[in-house]
């Protein structure tokens, strides 16, 4: 089990995949959806990043701040002293999203969640074109760096799929697969970067468990929500990730006999953050694929 | 007013003039060479002349180019030496190489001992835990120096970190997280370690500073300079730099000052922009170029490196099973920066270690080339030290430049053919021989802070190809003679910034930068070559003399 983490931590989103992969234009779907949160994207290049002129409010140096209270930084020649610096100035973000360069590895930025109190690892997700995947997986300057993109990622997002016609999509699942081997979480498909927030984010503080129904956010989703009982999170875990690989993410707020917790869950990632502050209200919500099941877990009832 | 330097020998590598005992300099330039008689009739035409017969005992040289160093070797001396070779300070102090962990930790607590805030953290650098085989150095080790400070000991790669408990509590490290970033020992505790950026992210963290934001400190550049002065190095480069207004504005203000004893050339970091923006800001800022201060370069990063196992190997890859390095660019970006700059007519400077990024650079130099023809580009791939003879008659093709990272061979070349290569890959570690076969331009080079400033050791190990050890790599044919070594050094580097024209010999008409040397490198032989000590320099004819220092 991971060690609990106390709250408030800032999430943090990594969003990986090759140059030309769609990452932009997730991001640019994001930074004009936000859903109420204050994100800030640390992100490769402005140019490349599409912004509505009308929701610019200011531009200054490396960073362009949104009428909607997103802000973006140009990462310049250093990641990492860009984190630091949003991480030290007084007014702190309600999420960071990294844009990964296409050809880093993403674990390698993940690990700044592990190193920092204030970080929380909301998920690694990976771009995939699927026009150019099988090319790209057969290129030998390009399939290793591809392999460890896929293997660190929590979430896939398979882009550009609107192009593709069910046989293409079909022959792209068939190499995938193949080359990935049975993989514990699904792809999810994305036309033009529209994806819930919820996805990409994870939910928003606790106010979202409360106002997230079980009613579809999009045709491909389910989702779920309800209250749990008193239970530790190894057995909470346990129920989870009999729910894979349809789960993809989870999040609630519950107790065991050490206190009340919150609990987070993004393919395969999880992790738990105490405090004695919290209220258990023992609300969870769940997304999941259209064949989410949870009946003969806690989270039927 | 002109000067006539007299010397017991002046070495100007000039092949027209290999030899002379006088050089005359006005102006900061070289007015004329060869013997008292021939640098007299100047009188006539210049009026009366000022013989300075301080270095009647010494050699003259052209000043030395060092072709790639950073300015972070300035920075470096500001924290503590921990590595395991001698190695001499702006001030010309020779820090003792530590041989054990043990020695290690005794030189931080010395050093944490002096301090009168024992409370601020304390930081080294230089560490290289290769030679200390299986006894790993972990955060209790460090614990001994203090407890009560954060300690930041940072690998000779720089791309690694040990830290104490205290940095450990402080940032808050998730102990249960099994990142391969975050070392462990075989119990699953915490070592202190860190890897990649995560370690420069908890050196800022436990810090609260961005303690690699002050390379425009004073101190810095100043430092630079001496280490540059004491190695006889007149133009050296920082390769690369953001060249922004106050990086600009801070290498002006210094190299400006008159006493300041090297010229810089400093390329941009070119990795994170759009070359169209790269492109703006070197026309933008050409205007604030003076005689000491070159920026119009490009530098470019293809890979990272072969000891850190992170340079793009080809296949069979790398030797002790580790995984492939990771592109530092992504290679269709590659193409495109490659294209742009060659087409605006911009020099690029291209680190590639691995043959993969070889394989990778060289393609994309000629879709550039082939699209663009550009005489006397002098676009150069540094470091390349896997470049085989195939790639390097590639090079002489696409008339591309190489400034090989011979130090290597010294430093890690026993590491190269146990972990990193083996045998046969390392008999062609940077071969300085295969490129001077092919025809490639050549220049060799230190990388410092990577390893030392010193342009003799690194002549010595291009000549000699010995390995810490006492192993040689390759045969003779990867070998190059002194006087081919200490032109790389010189006209072989000037060459690479495009600036042999003016500096590199002792010539005519050339700027008056020399190198001032108690022993004549090619009567002394290749064995003594890197125990060359230098005695000062001239730069634009300015005398600059090494303290002694016992």
């Amino acid at each position: 089990m991971p060690k609990p983490l106390t709250p408030p931590t800032i999430p943090l989103t990594i969003l990986a995949g090759f140059l030309g992969s769609g990452k932009t234009t997730v991001l640019n779907y994001i930074l004009h959806n936000p859903a109420g949160r204050r994100i800030t994207a640390i992100v490769n290049d402005f140019g490349a990043l599409n912004i509505d002129q009308e929701i610019i409010a200011q531009k200054h140096g490396n960073q362009i701040s949104l009428a909607n209270g997103c802000v973006c930084c140009s990462v310049g020649d250093d990641l990492t002293r860009t984190l630091f610096e949003i991480l030290t100035a007084p007014n702190k973000p309600d999420h960071i999203l990294i844009e990964a360069s296409g050809v880093s590895d993403p674990a390698r930025i993940a690990a700044f969640a592990s190193v920092d109190r204030e970080l929380r690892l909301e998920g690694i997700i990976c771009c995939i074109d699927t026009m150019a995947y099988a090319k790209q997986s057969q290129d030998p300057r390009l399939e290793d760096t591809m392999e460890r993109q896929i293997n660190a990622a929590h979430i896939l997002l398979a882009t550009k799929t609107d192009l593709l016609s069910e046989a293409d999509w079909d022959g792209f699942e068939q190499i995938f697969t193949k080359a990935n081997g049975k993989r514990d979480r699904s792809i999810i498909k994305c036309v033009n970067g529209a994806v819930p927030a919820e996805i990409i984010l994870g939910f928003h503080q606790a106010t979202d468990l409360d106002t997230l129904s079980s009613t579809p956010i999009s045709h491909q989703f389910k989702s779920f929500s309800g209250h749990l009982g008193e239970i530790t999170p190894e057995a909470l875990h346990q129920q989870i990730i009999k729910l894979e690989p349809h789960l993809i993410r989870a999040k609630g707020i519950t107790r065991d006999a050490d206190g009340p917790y919150i609990f987070h869950f993004a393919g395969g990632h999880w992790a738990i953050e105490r405090n004695s502050q919290i209220s258990p209200s023992g609300h969870f919500v769940l997304i999941g694929f259209e064949n989410l099941n949870i009946e003969e877990t806690i989270f039927a009832c | 007013m002109t000067t006539i330097y007299e010397a017991r020998s002046i070495l100007t590598m000039n092949p027209s003039q290999e030899r002379a005992t006088h050089v005359a300099v006005r102006d900061g330039h070289i007015l004329a060479v060869g013997q008292k008689e021939d640098v007299k009739n100047w009188e006539e035409a210049f009026g009366p002349v000022e013989i300075n017969s301080d270095f009647t005992d010494k050699i003259i040289m052209p000043g030395f180019v060092e072709g790639h160093s950073h300015l972070m070797e300035g920075l470096n001396w500001n924290f503590i030496y921990t590595g395991y070779y001698d190695r001499e300070d702006p001030n010309g102090k020779i820090w003792k190489g530590l041989k054990s962990i043990e020695d290690v930790i005794a030189r931080l607590k010395e050093e944490h001992e002096k301090r009168e805030d024992k409370s601020a953290p304390l930081i080294a650098w230089g560490f290289d835990p290769i030679f200390f085989g299986d006894r790993k150095l972990n955060r209790h080790d460090l614990d001994i120096v203090s407890t009560d400070c954060a300690i930041l000991l940072f690998h000779a790669s720089l791309h690694i970190i040990n830290t104490n408990s205290f940095v450990i509590d402080e940032v808050g490290v998730d102990a249960n997280d099994n990142s391969e970033f975050i070392r462990r020992n075989s119990n699953g505790e915490l070592t202190g370690e860190f890897l990649g950026q995560v370690g420069m992210f908890i050196a800022m963290r436990a810090t609260g500073v961005n303690i690699f934001a002050s390379f425009n400190d004073n101190s810095v550049l100043e430092n630079f300079g001496k280490i540059c002065q004491r190695a006889g190095v007149t133009t050296a480069t920082d390769l690369a730099n953001n060249l922004a207004d106050d990086s600009v504005a801070a290498l002006r203000m210094m190299t400006d000052k008159e006493d300041y004893p090297v010229r810089i050339v400093a390329a941009l970091a070119g990795n994170a922009l759009e070359a169209q923006d790269g492109i703006d800001r070197l026309n933008a800022i050409s205007d604030q170029q003076t005689d000491k201060l070159r920026m119009n370069i490009v530098k470019l990063i293809a890979d990272g490196s072969i000891q850190g196992f992170s340079a793009r190997l080809r296949w069979p890859y790398y030797h002790n099973g580790a995984p492939n390095g990771l592109w530092y660019i992504d290679v269709d970006k590659l193409n495109t920066l490659i294209h742009d700059y060659n087409a605006a007519g911009i020099q690029i400077h291209i680190h590639t270690n691995g043959d993969g990024a070889i394989d990778a650079a060289l393609d994309a130099f000629e879709n550039a080339l082939s699209a663009h023809y550009r005489p006397n580009h002098r676009h150069t791939l540094q470091h390349c030290q896997m470049a085989d003879r195939a790639h390097f008659k590639r090079m002489s093709q696409l008339g591309l430049g190489v400034n090989l990272f011979s130090n290597h061979i010294y430093f890690w070349g026993d590491a190269h053919v146990s972990t990193t290569m083996g045998r046969d890959r390392a008999n062609r570690l940077d071969d300085a021989g295969g490129a001077l076969s092919a025809g490639v331009p050549l220049a060799i080079h230190s990388d410092a802070p990577v390893t030392m400033m010193n342009p003799l050791f690194t002549a010595w190990c291009a000549v000699n190809r010995t390995t810490s050890s006492g192993d040689h790599l390759g045969g003779d044919i990867e070998c190059i003679t002194v006087r081919e070594a200490l032109e790389t050094i010189t006209l072989g580097a000037a060459y690479s910034l495009k600036m042999d024209h003016e500096i590199g010999s002792i010539e005519v008409g050339k700027r008056a930068d020399f190198a001032i040397l108690d022993q004549d490198p090619i009567s002394e032989g290749e064995e003594k070559l890197k125990d060359i000590r230098v005695h000062g320099t001239l730069l634009g004819g300015k005398i600059f003399i090494n303290e002694m220092v016992s």
